[in-house]
């Protein structure tokens, strides 16, 4: 059989179905495909979801947008140029009004009661957004294959949506294992750039990345993982500025931050929105990790009601005490557990309850919490 | 409510009670009746006899979202016939907040002296009141030099109308000019040449400071409430108009992409339909560039105060400080794809230009494109392209030229390829390869205009139905509808920008019914949008053939017709009759 | 009585040779609270902390019986 070449161009975020690094906004690829190939087997070669494109273009022709896919089957040709758009790109009916339309989509339009006037933007009420491509079929596997989550854990997972505050020691961990097992969406916000210091234990980044921005290193060591996730990156502390904006379009806020008042933050964030703060922190040897879910059990204040003093004996910073590679992979890891037992409801959760965990000893320590009647976070937030 | 009328004759003002015709008359449909009724069809745009008329929307000034647009209005010195063109800043909210429904500048002064007027609110009077002041140190000069001067002088909380050199030297492609909300001269009512028709009055500033006045006055608050928490949450929730959409990311410019994947964005002066440097001057394309040079990703700010969806991007240099603003759509077109151009850092001097000598970029652009197809320099040169905008703003004899225009600048240089109707250069859509857009640039009473066909209602789809919108009989139909209902938005003060979230979002759609109704008391219903805007439409056609552009403008130009656009090798086959029944069928 | 206490992170500062998570076992008069063995220890009772006592985390007014598994941890803030 013979094989031909499609001319491939993957505008905005989908230009990381390209595979390795695109820059600008775009990705321009040739795809070698057995001749008579498909559509869609072109997205099963990329592995994207049909539902993760909004408008595509065959040859200039307008071959689907949100809601009217009509060109699943269509056979493609020999340097045939296809163009996939995002699901935040748009043409306004006016200005399509009379442009070419391929044949399928042309008896689409017709047969639609609106004739494609109104749609919708996302195509989540006509395809199922979250519906897992081949590719992912056979990525998630050994996911499928545990009755506890199936293909409905999964298409949950690939609907969440996690921000990650922090892409240090803990978050490096619980991003990759996060993006691994599927979650659709990661925000991570960090200000810093990579350091050679950094990579005894912040296993996201590279020593060819010291130098860039965290946030873009962890994003592309994430892009080579897993290209079915969505990152965005926010380069920039989290603060009190801006904390609201970044953190409104996730379901759960996971810990990966140096210090204490960004966690008070965090929680507080949390508790106003009723969303499920995954807490990890560190300190040498040793290891907290618990899950506060305000509208279910404590708050972080609810423990510790006000912040400590500038003065108190309290370690910030890493670099001041040091750090055992590992503790960080290990708080990370159980937390990236806790964040997908949330997304699929399985599971008992570390809601009510902390991990204490020493490494030299190896022991763990369960500690029950209860809330805090005085807490003046939770009485805030109700 | 007041019509003020500024006669620049003798310099003086006076406030006078609108006619009970003009109550439910706002933005585009107060200032096309307004020149309907008292500009001469036959008058020279910049001799004694035009007048240029400001009128903010009806609910332009109120809490509803996205609503500061503000109306200008004239006979337009560029196409000779009715013009409105309106742009999104604060001073159409300080207007409306003083009660003022329609602010006419009328007369020609006797000498060049430029003056400037400044209004503020008179508490104890209880109505707004005017000064002049002298503004001859602010003529001939960059607008970002002279905007700082203005609000330094006025201080705090004021709004500015202004234009520039452009203007100065009465060119069909100057606009007038508004202030952003970071006090920059970037928000145009660029089309048609209505600074000149300003500077002709000697007219340089009108500075508005609301300070103390009353706001809008409402017949029904609750009502208007209601409605515009339904229209908010329509903006809040559709994919294209809420935080973090596809506008608030990637600003309009997410269409350079999409058109050039459609095989109808206006390539080297319309040459073709596809531009191979698209992408890197694309939307995605600024949003990723800005996010390298800044180290973090930056959504869109807003042009004006109260609107939710943010559309407006900043670009900056590679050091991270501001290089202009705001990159839109048509201006990255007019300046790039159109020019052969593919740098954003050109393009963004190209744009930063235009503001500062007080230029409309889709006209600047476009004529560029002739300049270039007329051998004037070669497709692609973009120092020769920000030279000749240097030429403009300075008025040398080649910056006039091209300062008239399109199809000025065609026969100056006997070009065949003029990408114009009715005078006006087109905007960044293919009409071969769009053919809707074609039959709403031949047939709007704007000239060719992209946003004169934007909204359409959705009861108008039911009707429809009826008819296929595929066929070429039902392109013209849609086009109708369209424009008749972009007229009635205009005249509300929205944003053309709702029209995704009330198209697709029914309790949107009332939701700007009811606030129209809360204000004025009136019981408008759905169908009564279209009529509104019908009957706008119909005073400008009636305006345009009084002025000797009828039915023989509607057309595209010749070339359109005759030679086939790659990559999709079509001609516009649209016929006269179908062109013809957009009016003929209102 | 006797009671066994782990104590956490920067609190092992306070008492010579511990090391977190390690139980040390200790003497207190029948009756003691949480807050008496805080002040044995060392442990200043404005130190930011969360005491705990069989695995549930009690406020330091608790009476501690014999045999009781007591421990004390502070916020940590690295990651």
């Amino acid at each position: 059989m013979n094989d031909m070449e499609l001319d491939v161009w993957l505008y905005g975020d989908l230009a990381r179905f390209a595979g390795g690094t695109s820059g600008g906004g775009y990705a321009n690829l040739t795809v070698t495909l057995p001749a008579g190939s498909t559509l869609e087997g072109l997205l099963d070669s990329l592995g994207m979801a049909t539902g993760e494109r909004g408008f595509t273009f065959i040859n200039g022709n307008l071959s689907a947008m949100p809601g009217i896919q009509a060109d699943l089957d269509r056979e493609l040709k020999h340097k045939d140029r296809v163009a996939f758009f995002h699901l935040k790109s748009m043409w306004p009916a006016q200005y399509r009004q009379g442009a070419s339309l391929t044949e399928e989509i042309d008896e689409a339009l017709h047969k639609d009661p609106e004739q494609g006037l109104r749609h919708s933007w996302t195509a989540k009420s006509h395809v199922n957004r979250e519906q897992i491509s081949r590719d992912e079929q056979l990525r998630y596997r050994r996911t499928l294959m545990l009755p506890e989550i199936g293909e409905s854990g999964q298409e949950a997972l690939k609907a969440a949506s996690v921000l990650i505050i922090g892409a240090g020691g803990l978050g490096s961990v619980s991003s990759l294992y996060l993006a691994a097992a599927g979650v659709g969406r990661i925000g991570i916000v960090d200000p810093d750039s990579v350091e050679l210091s950094n990579l005894q234990r912040q296993i996201a980044h590279s020593t060819e990345a010291i130098g860039t921005l965290k946030v873009h290193s962890a994003r592309e060591r994430i892009a080579g993982l897993n290209p079915h996730v969505l990152v965005d990156t926010f380069n920039m502390s989290f603060n009190p500025d801006n904390s609201y904006d970044i953190s409104s379009d996730y379901d759960i806020l996971a810990d990966g931050t140096d210090n204490l008042k960004t966690r008070y933050l965090i929680n507080d964030i949390c508790v106003r929105a009723g969303k499920p703060y995954v807490y990890g922190a560190v300190y040498r040897f040793e290891g907290q990790v618990g899950v506060f879910d305000a509208l279910k059990g404590p708050c972080y204040r609810c423990l510790f009601p006000k912040p400590p003093q500038e003065d108190d004996h309290i370690s910030d910073m890493a670099e001041e005490e040091g750090m055992f590679s590992v503790v960080p992979g290990i708080i990370g890891t159980i937390q990236a557990s806790e964040v997908i037992k949330l997304i699929l409801g399985i599971g008992n959760s570390l809601s009510g309850r902390m991990l204490l965990c020493d490494v030299l000893g190896m022991t763990f320590q369960e500690v029950l919490l209860s809330k805090n009647p005085d807490c003046l976070s939770c009485k805030a937030g109700q | 409510m007041w019509i003020l009328r500024i006669n620049m004759t003798d310099a003086t003002y006076r406030l006078e009670e609108p006619s009970p015709a003009y109550k439910n008359l706002a933005g585009r449909a107060m200032t096309s009746t307004l020149v309907s009724d008292e500009v001469p069809p036959l008058c020279h745009p910049l001799g004694p006899h035009n007048k240029l008329v400001f009128s903010a929307g009806i609910v332009t000034g109120t809490a509803a979202p996205t609503s500061s647009r503000i109306s200008v209005g004239a006979k337009s010195p560029l196409t000779g016939g009715i013009k409105e063109s309106n742009a999104g800043s604060s001073w159409g909210p300080a207007l409306a907040r003083m009660r003022i429904k329609a602010l006419v500048v009328e007369g020609l002064p006797k000498d060049k002296k430029m003056l400037g007027a400044f209004l503020t609110w008179d508490a104890a009077q209880d109505k707004p009141t005017l000064e002049f002041f002298d503004a001859s140190d602010y003529a001939g000069r960059d607008l970002y030099a002279i905007y700082p001067e203005v609000y330094e002088k006025f201080g705090k909380g004021i709004s500015v109308a202004s234009f520039g050199m452009a203007a100065e030297y009465g060119y069909g492609n100057a606009g007038v000019v508004f202030n952003d909300m970071n006090k920059r001269p970037s928000r145009y009512s660029g089309r048609g040449g209505l600074g000149s028709v300003m500077a002709s009055k000697g007219l340089k500033f009108i500075v508005l400071n609301p300070g103390g006045a009353p706001g809008v006055s409402m017949a029904d608050k609750a009502l208007f409430d209601e409605g515009r928490k339904k229209l908010l949450e329509a903006l809040q929730t559709h994919d294209i108009t809420k935080p973090k959409g596809a506008l608030n990311s990637f600003g309009t410019a997410v269409l350079i992409n999409i058109l050039n994947e459609a095989g109808g964005l206006p390539t080297r002066n319309f040459s073709s339909g596809r531009f191979e440097g698209a992408a890197s001057i694309a939307g995605e394309a600024i949003f990723e560039g800005v996010k390298e040079r800044l180290g973090k990703e930056v959504y869109n700010h807003g042009c004006s105060p109260g609107c939710t969806i943010q559309c407006s991007n900043t670009w900056y240099k590679p050091d991270g400080t501001e290089h202009a603003s705001c990159l839109e759509y048509e201006s990255v077109w007019a300046m790039g794809a159109n020019c052969g151009i593919d740098n954003l850092d050109k393009i963004a001097t190209m744009v930063h230009l235009c503001n500062s000598y007080g230029l409309d970029t889709i006209e600047t652009g476009a004529t560029i494109g002739v300049a270039m197809e007329g051998g004037l320099l070669p497709f692609g040169d973009s120092g020769g392209a920000i030279d000749l905008i240097h030429e403009i703003g300075r008025g040398s004899s080649i910056g006039r030229t091209l300062g008239g225009g399109t199809e000025f600048a065609g026969k100056a240089y006997g070009v065949v390829r003029v990408p114009a109707v009715k005078g006006q250069g087109m905007p960044a859509y293919e009409p071969r390869a769009v053919k809707g857009m074609g039959i709403t640039y031949a047939t709007s009473t704007m000239g060719a205009d992209h946003t004169s066909g934007y909204t359409i209602a959705p009861e108008i789809l039911g009707v429809m139905g009826k008819q296929d919108p595929l066929s070429p009989e039902g392109k013209a139909a849609l086009s109708r509808a369209f424009q008749a209902t972009t007229a009635f938005i205009d005249s509300t003060g929205h944003c053309l920008f709702i029209a995704f979230a009330i198209l697709d979002i029914a309790s949107g759609y009332q939701g700007l019914i009811d606030e129209c109704n809360g204000i004025l008391g009136t019981k408008w219903t759905a169908d009564d949008v279209y009529a509104y805007g019908a009957e706008i439409m119909k005073k400008e056609r009636a305006f345009n053939e009084a002025a000797g552009i009828g039915k023989a403008a509607d057309r595209l130009p010749e070339f359109m017709k005759t030679e086939p656009l790659p990559p999709h090798n079509q001609v516009f086959d649209i016929s006269d009759s179908d062109l013809d029944s957009v009016h003929g069928e209102m | 009585m006797r009671i066994t206490l782990r104590v956490y992170a920067t609190l092992c500062r306070y008492i010579p040779g511990a090391s977190a998570g390690i139980p040390l076992s200790l003497e207190l008069p029948y009756g003691a609270t949480l807050a008496d063995l805080m002040k044995k220890m060392g442990i200043p009772g404005e130190e930011v902390k969360v005491a705990f006592v069989n695995g549930r985390a009690r406020d330091l007014n608790h009476v501690l019986e014999d045999g009781d598994e007591a421990g004390v941890f502070p916020p940590v803030g690295g990651g």
